[in-house]
């Protein structure tokens, strides 16, 4: 029924206008599809009534408003575009905000910095103008500036040592720059450092012998500060060390030397810690808080080599593990001097890990089986090898050393039992000096140590007998 | 009828005429009529967004043809919605047991 088809063509009518990605022919099926349902139904109530307007009404009647049904059935099939279009928009707009809100807040950060930044310059020069004109108005200042002053005390032995100290007071003192004020003054006395910025900054004070402290301190607002210091009335008297091993009878003839790590104890001033100079200034013991390295003789001789045969500072384990920082030439006149005593500050001394070292000339004699010239130059060599490789028993000679020597051996050559290793760190031997005379240390050795010692000493004998070397050891250094 | 007694069942009753063989609206909506003997009356503003839901959900397929010089949308089942119409009825014969059991006992 053609002329009735035609009267559906406003089912369209309601539709909002065509978008973009709207199917060509969605709307073209909407309407054929329900202009064909009504004509159907308009053919029944034609058949039924006979008068086509009644037919009409009726068929609209059933069917309800054609044109909002073609509404929901374009909807329904556009919205999930739509919805997807209008979220997508809605998360673009949100991070444009956020850009926006970003830049705007970086912005104001940059602005509000400029300000802080104008606004403490201009504070510092009036202070600076405040204090050259009304220096009383500074109080008022108390929460941003504050005034600090440092005293030094000494009440060691009621004495007042002669010289100047000096003082260091480092920190963020006048901005945000470090800044570092250096100032000179006696004991008892008081020296203005100036106004300060509250916050944390670094007091040092230095002797006039050269011993120095540095202590944190924090500056807190709205007080004015004295830091006071506690010193020594004089520098820390030297005493005699004699040190002596009680090596276990059955090792005491063999002719075995010991390494030990030792450090002393700090210096303590009221609440103060001292400490010595920082540069060893001394022959001998540095007497620092840090390892030094004390090489004892079966003979009761002992010689430091506190940056030779390890490095200073470091543990005991240290000994032998690398191969450059061992081949050292000591010059026998100074940094290798055998003593009968050492001469070390009076203050405690600890040996934090021990080991023990094969005598010399088996060692040499051992080398010598490998053709090796040896002759003392009055140099001699402070060596260590990797030892426990060694005396394993393989035959081979573990050490990148011989190249280097040019196959010539210019002293004695200090091995290092590396199994026989004993770190004391955690429970140190500690002896205790006395003023005016001569101390006596005689170090007991860790069961443990001696054990092992003699593991290695029956090592070294068998792998003498296994090698059954012929060649004789020769000799001539010191 | 309760239109809401209606509600969730139009499209088993749409995919089982269907079911039958190929159809369109206005012959769904008198089939389901008859079937019923005059207690379905499928509106339009019902059925229509029904067949397109199920055919937006692939259980109906459509195609167009000619007829009295109008085009006409003809639906038919797909494999997805055999399986669909299987587990509505299924489910509505279970609902239906339950219903008519408690009604018995009342």
């Amino acid at each position: 029924m053609p002329e009735h088809g035609s009267n559906w063509r406003d089912l369209a009518a309601d539709l909002p206008a065509p978008r973009d990605d709207e199917p060509s022919h969605l709307r073209d099926d909407i309407v054929a599809e329900l202009a064909d349902h009504l004509s159907c139904a308009m053919n029944r109530e034609l058949h039924a009534t006979g008068d086509k307007e009644h037919a009409k009404k009726n068929v609209i009647d059933k069917f309800g408003n054609p044109t909002a049904v073609a509404y929901r059935l374009w909807w329904d099939a556009i919205k999930e575009k739509i919805m997807s279009q209008r979220i997508l928009i809605g998360v673009t707009v949100i991070m444009a905000i956020a850009c926006l809100a970003a830049s705007g807040f970086a912005w104001m950060a940059v602005q509000e910095g400029r300000e802080v930044n104008r606004a403490m310059l201009e504070k510092l020069s009036s202070l600076t103008l405040m204090s050259e004109e009304h220096p009383q108005s500074l109080n008022t200042l108390l929460l941003d500036w504050v005034p600090v002053k440092v005293k030094l005390v000494s009440n060691e032995h009621g004495m007042v040592p002669d010289g100047e100290f000096q003082v260091t007071l480092f920190g963020k003192l006048f901005g945000t720059d470090n800044v570092q004020v250096d100032k000179k003054l006696h004991i008892n006395e008081e020296v203005e450092i100036g106004y300060v910025k509250p916050g944390s900054c670094t007091l040092t004070v230095n002797s006039p012998w050269g011993d120095h402290t540095t202590d944190y301190q924090t500056i807190m607002p709205g007080t004015p500060r004295t830091l006071t210091v506690d010193c020594p009335s004089k520098p820390i008297e030297d005493v005699q060390l004699k040190l002596d091993v009680n090596w276990p009878a059955d090792l005491r003839n063999e002719n075995l030397d010991l390494i030990c790590a030792v450090s002393q104890g700090l210096r303590h001033i009221g609440e103060t810690v001292w400490q010595p100079p920082l540069v060893q200034d001394r022959q001998g013991f540095s007497g620092t808080t840090k390892r030094d390295w004390l090489l004892l003789q079966s003979s009761g001789k002992v010689a430091n080599y506190w940056s030779t045969i390890g490095y200073a500072g470091y543990n005991i384990e240290s000994i032998g593990q690398s191969k450059y920082g061992i081949e050292t030439r000591l010059d026998p006149d100074s940094e290798l001097m055998w003593k009968e005593s050492l001469t070390i500050r009076n203050l405690p001394v600890e040996i934090n890990g021990m080991t023990v070292v094969f005598p010399s000339t088996e060692l040499l004699a051992l080398r010598m089986s490998k053709k090796l010239t040896i002759s003392g130059m009055g140099m001699p060599i402070i060596s260590t090898w990797p030892t426990d490789r060694y005396f394993r028993g393989d035959g081979e000679l573990v050490s990148g050393q011989m190249p280097e020597m040019n196959g010539i051996f210019q002293g004695p050559i200090i091995i290092p039992i590396k199994s026989a290793i004993v770190d004391k760190s955690a429970d140190p031997l500690r002896f205790v000096p006395k003023a005016g005379e001569i101390n006596v240390w005689t170090i007991e050795l860790p069961e443990s140590l001696v054990a092992r010692t003699r593991e290695a000493l029956k090592a070294l004998d068998e792998f003498k007998a296994e090698r059954n070397d012929s060649v004789e050891a020769r000799y001539d250094g010191e | 009828m309760d239109s809401r007694l209606l509600t969730g069942t139009v499209e088993m009753l749409i995919l089982e005429v269907i079911s039958e063989g190929p159809s369109y609206g206005y012959q769904i909506a008198q089939t389901v009529l008859a079937r019923s003997r005059g207690y379905f009356e499928l509106k339009e503003g019902s059925l229509y967004p029904a067949l397109h839901r199920l055919e937006r959900q692939k259980h109906l397929a459509a195609n167009w043809n000619e007829t009295d010089g109008r085009r006409r949308k003809y639906y038919k089942l797909t494999a997805a919605g055999s399986k669909a119409l299987a587990t509505k009825k299924q489910e509505w014969t279970a609902f239906s047991k339950g219903v008519q059991g408690v009604l018995g006992h009342a």
